[in-house]
């Protein structure tokens, strides 16, 4: 009886130490900053509060972009997500394998985006999955310096082109249309170098 | 129980190796002391230069801009029991932003130290 528990135990794990190379079983969380205590975002009203209540609320964010000449957006993003998951990988071929990873957690940043006029007002604040509210990961460039001059020369170019400010599209339009933030490489070592504003 | 000696140290063999853990710092901490230094109205590029040292970016807001220094630490642990894993990654930061006018004086900043609270610890800890 003994020697046929034996022999069971030790089939379960060669088994289990087989299945172990193709099959794994997960439980991971991932912790980055902590979220907002309840009822801070909703705190932050636009067209009330300003850069420096923002700030004051929930600390100093993640990314700053410029939007539009008139606008910039701070992106603020936080992640606690304890679950389940499993990796598959099914060999097809002699070199190689396939593998289903169900577990990706780093698409799972929350966050908010809030946009402020040069006033430092806030003009919107949207919150969500942060890569939704950041859709195409490449960051922002900034927009060009306003040039009258240039823009009068160019509208002479151009017959029927009015000279006049450029209606600025709703912030939250401006975000989805815009590009957004990327992650930047490490920087282990290096130096920074700084320039005056011309 | 002489036995059950070969089972119990096949299984020994299988479980002790099969953990790790491993912390993962980016840039260097930032000085909460420093950071109290800089007043919004009154500091500028140059103070902030000499107080937090170089920014790791810099973003231009039109003819303004604003500064982020950040120093990251992550510290993983893993357990790995044949067919189940168990898995914890936790990263805090120290950042701070600094926002200035076209002048280049401070108007505002914003920072928070948190980097140390990082910790080892399975997925069921709080």
């Amino acid at each position: 009886m003994a020697r046929r528990l034996l022999l069971d135990l030790a089939l379960a794990a060669a088994l289990a130490t087989g299945l172990g190379s193709c099959l794994t079983l997960n439980w991971s969380r991932v912790e980055f900053g902590a979220p907002p205590a309840e009822g801070e975002l909703e705190s932050l009203v636009p067209a009330e509060c300003v850069l420096e209540d923002c700030l004051a609320v929930l600390g100093p964010p993640l990314q700053v972009w410029e939007v539009t000449r008139e606008t910039y957006a701070l992106a603020y993003g936080w992640e606690d997500s304890p679950g389940w998951g499993f990796n598959l990988s099914v060999p097809v071929s002699k070199q190689f394998s396939a593998s289903l990873d169900f577990d990706d957690l780093s698409q799972r940043l929350h966050g908010a985006v809030l946009v402020f006029d040069r006033e430092h007002r806030l003009l919107s604040l949207r919150r969500g999955f942060l890569a939704e509210l950041l859709p195409d990961g490449d960051r922002r460039r900034p927009a060009p310096f306003p040039d009258p001059e240039a823009e009068e020369r160019d509208a002479r170019k151009l017959p029927g082109f009015r000279v006049g400010p450029l209606l600025e599209p709703q912030a939250a339009d401006a975000i989805a249309a815009s590009n957004s933030i990327t992650v930047l490489p490490r920087r282990e070592r290096g130096c920074g170098l700084l320039f005056p504003n011309f | 129980m002489r036995r059950r000696l070969p089972l119990l140290l096949a299984l020994a063999c299988l479980v002790t190796p099969s953990c790790f853990i491993s912390r993962t710092r980016t840039n260097s901490a930032l000085d909460a002391e420093a950071y109290a230094r800089l007043v919004p109205g009154q500091s500028t590029q140059d103070d902030v230069l000499a107080e937090l040292g170089a920014p790791v970016d810099v973003v231009q807001l039109g003819r303004r801009s604003a500064w982020r220094y950040d120093h990251t630490q992550a510290k993983d642990a893993a357990l790995f029991l044949i067919l189940v894993t168990f898995r914890n990654i936790d990263s805090d930061q120290d950042r701070v932003w600094a926002f200035f006018d076209e002048e280049g004086v401070l108007t505002h900043v914003g920072g928070t130290f948190e980097s140390d609270e990082a910790g080892y610890k399975m997925p069921w800890q709080d």
